[in-house]
């Protein structure tokens, strides 16, 4: 965690300062959203969730220990909301399902409008949700396995697992070479 | 993420994965707008409570104050008389006071 961070976390802390946790609301904003896109493939979605994570984040902040990065924990915030609110909509599709009528499971899997699907879009709709979740973060948000196993709850062990599968599943599907680099830094 | 050795691979994905900064357009002022809502709702609630319950309860608590006192002369054979017994006025007076004295020590905190 950057000093700033931790000032900023201090400040919010003790005295319910908004205006330092508006700070790291703005430093730390285009992760968390960018996260919760790549994750829903929805980009409203993705807005209402990051929303929520920060709300989240505000009372709970007194349960950040310091260990690791102040984004790692928000990730962690933001996936932990990411999962009720599926939880929510499947809930949601059941009722809708007891009672006879068609659901709208918005926001369950990854559904991009076909203008918008990028090479990355059809790259994350081969992974299953988890391994998209600890993707992202390793390599989107550069988080450590030590920080994904945090955030997710699941051991570094499972984490690596993870990320090999979907290294895997990636290779078999899409040819992964420098030109996607060259294209991306381009 | 020194804990791991990265191979070429893993730099194509990093450069797949990286993405353009998200522009904040107002985000970060909404959730502060609805931080301070938050903040704001939770320091209002204690004293409305506060108040409305004594509104709610003044006359039964004042009943029940001046019946016990009954009761306990009536059991020890002294005369008390509940006189002393504030009236449902008083009790909602007093709750008003100390509700308007937490919004202010909550006012003044912030």
């Amino acid at each position: 965690m950057s000093n700033e961070d931790r000032e900023l976390v201090a400040r919010a802390l003790s005295y319910r300062d908004t205006s330092a946790f508006g700070e790291l609301v703005r430093r730390h904003q285009s992760q968390v959203r960018g996260f919760l896109i790549r994750l829903s493939g929805d980009a409203a979605l993705a807005d209402d969730l990051a929303q929520d994570s920060f709300m989240h984040a505000w009372d709970r902040l007194g349960t950040y220990a310091g260990r690791g990065s102040f984004i790692g924990w928000l990730l962690k915030v933001a996936y932990t909301t990411f999962l009720q609110s599926k939880r929510r909509s499947r809930r949601y599709a059941e009722i809708l399902e007891e009672i006879g009528q068609v659901a709208d499971l918005q926001g369950t899997g990854y559904t991009r409008p076909a203008e918008e699907v990028s090479d990355l879009d059809k790259l994350l709709a081969v992974l299953n949700e988890q391994e998209r979740a600890v993707m992202i973060m390793s390599y989107a948000c550069g988080l450590s396995h030590r920080e994904i196993s945090d955030a997710t709850e699941l051991p570094v062990g499972t984490i690596k697992s993870l990320i090999h599968r979907g290294k895997e599943k990636i290779r078999s599907d899409f040819e992964i070479d420098d030109k996607h680099k060259d294209h991306r830094h381009g | 993420m020194a804990e791991r050795q990265k191979d070429s691979e893993d730099l194509v994905l990093e450069a797949l994965f990286r993405a353009e900064r998200i522009p904040d357009d107002g985000f970060s002022k909404r959730v502060v707008a609805r931080v301070r809502r938050r903040v704001w709702t939770r320091r209002v609630t204690l004293p409305v409570a506060v108040v409305a319950g004594s509104i709610v309860a003044a006359e039964p608590v004042v009943s029940l104050l001046k019946t016990a006192v009954e009761l306990l002369g009536t059991v020890s054979g002294a005369s008390v008389t509940p006189d002393w017994v504030p009236s449902s006025f008083t009790l909602v007076a007093g709750a008003v006071l100390f509700g308007i004295l937490l919004t202010t020590l909550n006012l003044l905190e912030e």
